[in-house]
């Protein structure tokens, strides 16, 4: 069992992008099961008018969320607090992927995610997500990739990473 | 061809994005859109804090919102929704400042259709486009 306070120690993802609630089972390098509640109150759902009446949860972060899930198996030998510090992780792929019923607001998802193959600079997942016993999401194939941070910042111009820091309130 | 779509800002679906996707050009089976990454956009707090980079989970809804753009004109029965991402390889980063063009096409498959989507991205200070994403998805039609 892994708590959300014991998450933030090993993703980097922070609000509104932490998109995993807590660890239910897990087999070090192997599988996992971890949680994450819907709720109408995030982000996602914000400014929506009120004769908006489709709530589904976006399927993007449906995925965000799994594969969330999916990276804490890799980074419990390798934990990732902080992007500046190790490592950046990317998606590099993915592969039949399929969604089945929407997922509405009120529900829990509950992931199920393996490790296919783990490389120096790369992982390889798959796996499923659940809403009461039935599938939402299955994923084939999700590749992440783990890049240095100073790799990309040569690229990015340092002022808008200076200002997204500062906008952040948080020190670089 | 219609005329650029001049799209207000409005969210009338669920979304991450903060700053919507603008449609700059639709036609049956094809649409064209940009996306314009601020580094005020909400989620970046998050991902990463002190180190803003666009989640390829957000290409893929650039990509999401332009493929419903091109199946407008098909105005379908019901709700369409997102069957699965057939394929979806990420090429390269996105950072703040960075604006996301996105075209999309469709074409009809027995249950709905296939819409294939080629991203870039381009820096508002000038400089050449270069791809970041290129993103097959699938549709299916009917009640949720």
């Amino acid at each position: 069992m892994i708590d959300t306070a014991g998450i933030k120690l090993l993703l980097p993802h922070r609000y509104p992008m932490l998109l995993v609630d807590s660890v239910r089972e897990i087999v070090p390098g192997e599988s996992l099961v971890a949680v994450k509640a819907v709720t109408v109150n995030e982000p996602c759902y914000a400014d929506l008018p009120d004769e908006a009446t489709d709530h589904a949860y976006p399927p993007t972060l449906l995925i965000e969320s799994w594969s969330q899930a999916a990276a804490l198996l890799a980074c419990l030998d390798s934990p990732n607090p902080d992007v500046l510090a190790s490592r950046v992780a990317l998606f590099g792929g993915i592969g039949d992927l399929r969604f089945g019923r929407p997922v509405q607001p009120g529900t829990l998802l509950v992931h199920r995610a393996r490790l296919v193959r783990l490389f120096r600079d790369a992982a390889v997942f798959a796996g499923s997500s659940e809403v009461d016993g039935e599938t939402v999401l299955e994923v084939e194939r999700v590749v992440i990739a783990l890049r240095d941070a100073g790799e990309f910042v040569q690229g990015a111009r340092a002022t808008d990473v200076e200002a997204a820091r500062a906008g952040s309130g948080l020190d670089g | 061809m219609t005329d650029p779509v001049d799209n207000p800002v409005r969210r009338d679906q669920p979304t991450p994005l903060t700053t919507p996707v603008r449609i700059e050009d639709s036609t049956l089976d094809r649409a064209v859109s940009t996306f314009p990454l601020d580094s005020a956009e909400l989620l970046l707090t998050g991902h990463y804090p002190g180190f803003p980079i666009f989640p390829g989970v957000c290409l893929v809804e650039c990509a999401h919102r332009t493929a419903l753009a091109a199946l407008a004109d098909h105005k379908p029965a019901g709700s369409v929704r997102m069957a699965a991402i057939e394929s979806a390889r990420f090429l390269g980063p996105v950072f703040p400042g960075d604006t996301v063009h996105t075209e999309a096409t469709a074409e009809a498959v027995d249950g709905g259709w296939r819409c294939r989507a080629r991203l870039a991205a381009e820096r508002s200070d000038g400089g050449p486009r270069r791809e970041v994403a290129v993103v097959r998805l699938r549709y299916r039609t009917g009640a949720a």
